[in-house]
């Protein structure tokens, strides 16, 4: 290239540099950095000056600054190399989606999967709604009450639906703008919604663990069971006599066991194995007495006594039907 | 008020849309600037400007959209060769559909009025 032509070029970006004075130095940098070498294949193209080919230097200035006008601030910055694999990333995602998206379309009735899934987009507001306001239910009742399915706050029902309502507005006035944010507002919105969608992934499956095992309860062992207090028992006959070695079972046949075999001798303090078979294992803790000793209102108005398990030396109670261990166990001397 | 009458002309639709238009002549081939700029003038776009195109490169470039690289010329300066990268084709795309969308809107609206 002679001189005169690069000559021309340097006046040339000169002028439109003093033309964009005002911008940001950045932005000025930017869009002047590749004028020379743009200038000068323009110029190769053939013998017409720059100025006739492409109007005043200040006319150029002014329509390069028009497509910056959108940029203010100057340009952005480009994506770094990690973010270009993820783009690319991306990019093959939506394509592979995209082919997927045509051929699932008609099997359900629609030009496109994506049709079809536009149509669910305000039930899905709805839901997320709904989920924002178990979140945000969480959260403020620091996990301190099991969940419900109400967003509940502290056992309050009229909280609970008061935020329902405002969480599935919200919800669906966001969706409604969705298509209008733009930047950082979007990706906190996506951001959100993709938090919130493993949250309640995270809430269906302990959800669907705890209706499935609601507690594990067995009698006699701790568990929210009725029985847990129960560390003996006494049977009575209808003449209120202690019925000893009796034996429990259920509707099926099995043995129903309560309390455990272990006596305390309430004046040694001594605590030791019981010695009988069945109920009760420690006949001496009755709580009724025979009426003669005077002790309990339901015994008072039996008639007839239980003369055992009343007094310490062994009474030779009749027990027809006892086995003969059973039989021996009462005469033993009672449990220490 | 003549001033709030905002008068349709290509220029002011072009500041839309160049973009789109720069991203669409580089689909299928790369090219440097006057090269693009001739492809968007054979394509009918008449009154786009060179100082446009040359922005517009540049700002896509910047953005992350365009690869770049030098071609030696045998009778003149070095050109510098503009060219979509996978970001520029996924921007071509969605500012397509974008496009399509609002065209078909506008062409619906202006058939709703003349039918009416």
């Amino acid at each position: 290239m002679n001189s005169t032509a690069q000559d021309e070029i340097t006046e040339y970006v000169e002028r439109v540099r003093a033309a964009l004075a005002d911008l940001p130095e950045a932005t000025r940098a930017e869009l002047l950095e590749d004028l020379p070498e743009h200038l000068a294949e323009i110029r190769a193209e053939d013998s017409m000056t720059l100025t006739d080919r492409l109007g005043s230097p200040e006319a150029y200035a002014a329509e390069l600054r028009a497509t910056a006008a959108g940029f203010v601030g100057g340009f952005p910055d480009p994506p770094k190399p990690r973010f270009v694999a993820l783009h690319e990333a991306k990019a093959d995602v939506l394509r592979i989606w995209g082919r997927a998206d045509v051929k699932i379309g008609p099997l359900i009735g629609y030009a496109t999967a994506s049709e079809f899934l536009t149509l669910l987009r305000p039930a899905w507001w709805v839901l997320r709604g709904y989920l924002a306001a178990m979140a945000i239910a969480l959260l403020l009742d620091g996990g301190s009450h099991s969940m419900g399915l109400l967003p509940r706050v502290g056992n309050s029902t009229i909280i609970a639906l008061l935020l329902l309502a405002g969480a599935v507005i919200g919800s669906i006035l966001l969706g409604a703008r969705d298509p209008r944010l733009t930047g950082w507002q979007r990706n906190l919105l996506h951001g959100g919604t993709a938090v919130l969608a493993i949250f309640a992934l995270a809430g269906f499956f302990s959800a669907d663990s705890s209706v499935r095992d609601p507690g594990y309860q067995d009698v006699g062992y701790s568990g929210g069971s009725p029985f847990d207090n129960v560390r003996d028992l006494f049977v009575y006959d209808q003449e209120g006599r202690l019925v000893p070695g009796a034996r429990l079972f259920d509707q099926e046949g099995n043995p129903v066991q309560l309390g455990d075999p272990w006596c305390n001798n309430p004046d040694t303090g001594e605590v030791s194995h019981s010695r009988t078979m069945g109920y009760p294992f420690c006949p001496d803790a009755a709580p009724f007495t025979s009426p003669t000793a005077g002790a309990t209102p339901s015994g008072s108005t039996t008639p007839s006594v239980a003369p055992s398990a009343i007094v310490p030396p062994p009474t030779p109670s009749t027990t027809p039907s006892t086995t003969p261990t059973a039989t021996k166990t009462t005469s033993a001397p009672p449990a220490r | 008020m003549r001033s709030t009458v905002h008068r349709v002309d290509t220029t002011q639709l072009l500041k839309g849309v160049l973009d789109l238009a720069v991203l669409a002549v580089l689909r299928g081939e790369d090219g440097y600037g006057y090269d693009i700029l001739r492809r968007l003038r054979a394509a009918g776009l008449d009154e786009v400007g060179d100082a446009s195109v040359y922005g517009t490169l540049r700002r896509l470039y910047a953005g992350g959209f365009l690869n770049t690289y030098v071609v030696p010329s045998d009778e003149g300066p070095h050109r510098k060769y503009y060219g979509l990268n996978a970001a520029g084709r996924a921007e071509l795309q969605r500012s397509g559909k974008v496009w399509h969308g609002f065209a078909s809107t506008m062409d619906d609206l202006l058939r709703e009025r003349e039918t009416a």
